[in-house]
């Protein structure tokens, strides 16, 4: 099965960079652009804060972390992923032990609209958490198009 | 097969990161040559108290507070690429297989 990464990668959901005070802050304008573009409904925002709070997302990958809010598939209107590389990182609490918080650079928030929808994509997505330099990479990025061109690449591998 | 492991992939949606752990989880067992001798099956952290009895194994990338009676292996490895063989080992040493 041929799998089009380009259809869940927008330029437009890339925010780069992205100013936030904190990770609700974050969270709200990552959000708030999924919203715009018709992939969530207005129920997505305080769907992921609550989520996160009980099942925090971020993930120690090394140096550059990442985190990856999401929510149940009845808030998602069309499968997306919004994407923003943080100006300054902000505090996460870790996936596999809540009551460690970590400094998070990258926020992979995703929009999934079916149970086990695009597994290929993100295993996809995971390979590249694990890929130190690319991670390095994106964190310095500057703009949302060399973000787009990045990702594009990375993910169509 | 008669006599496979099962092996229950959980996360807090049963959609996100349980399908991102099953593929490197697979890769890893296929590498010691492990992978036939078990199942894999994916659930929400919610369901994990009601499908245990059914599995040997949990494999979770959120913390588990049910009390179950079989092992929880913590899998957030199979994401961030950091300690995988030492969570592989353990679930092999978990399963004996």
């Amino acid at each position: 099965m041929i799998v089009d990464f380009t259809l869940l990668l927008k330029e437009e959901l890339m925010m780069v960079p992205l100013v936030a005070r904190n990770r609700e802050d974050a969270f709200e304008k990552l959000a708030l652009s999924l919203e715009q573009y018709g992939f969530v409904k207005d129920t997505y925002l305080e769907a992921v804060k609550k989520r996160e709070r009980t099942f925090p997302t971020g993930l120690c990958t090394g140096e550059i972390n990442v985190a990856i809010p999401h929510t149940d598939v009845e808030h998602v209107i069309q499968c997306a992923m919004a994407v923003g590389v943080l100006e300054k990182p902000v505090r996460f609490a870790n996936m596999e032990n809540p009551k460690v918080e970590i400094e998070v650079s990258i926020i992979f928030m995703l929009a999934l609209k079916n149970a086990h929808e695009q597994p290929a994509f993100l295993q996809k997505l995971a390979g590249l958490f694990q890929d130190k330099d690319l991670l390095h990479d994106l964190a310095s990025k500057t703009s949302t198009s060399a973000t787009y061109q990045l990702l594009l690449s990375a993910l169509a591998d | 097969m008669a006599g496979e492991k099962r092996i229950l992939v959980a996360c807090g949606t049963g959609v996100c990161t349980s399908t991102m752990a099953v593929n490197k989880l697979k890769d890893a067992l296929e590498k010691r040559g492990k992978l036939k001798q078990v199942r894999i099956n994916q659930c929400k952290i919610a369901e994990i108290a009601s499908m245990a009895s059914d599995n040997d194994l949990v494999v979770a990338t959120t913390q588990v507070s049910a009390k179950i009676n079989i092992p929880v292996v913590t899998g957030t490895a199979f994401l961030t690429g950091i300690g995988v063989d030492k969570v592989v080992e353990e679930i092999i040493d978990h399963l004996k297989i």
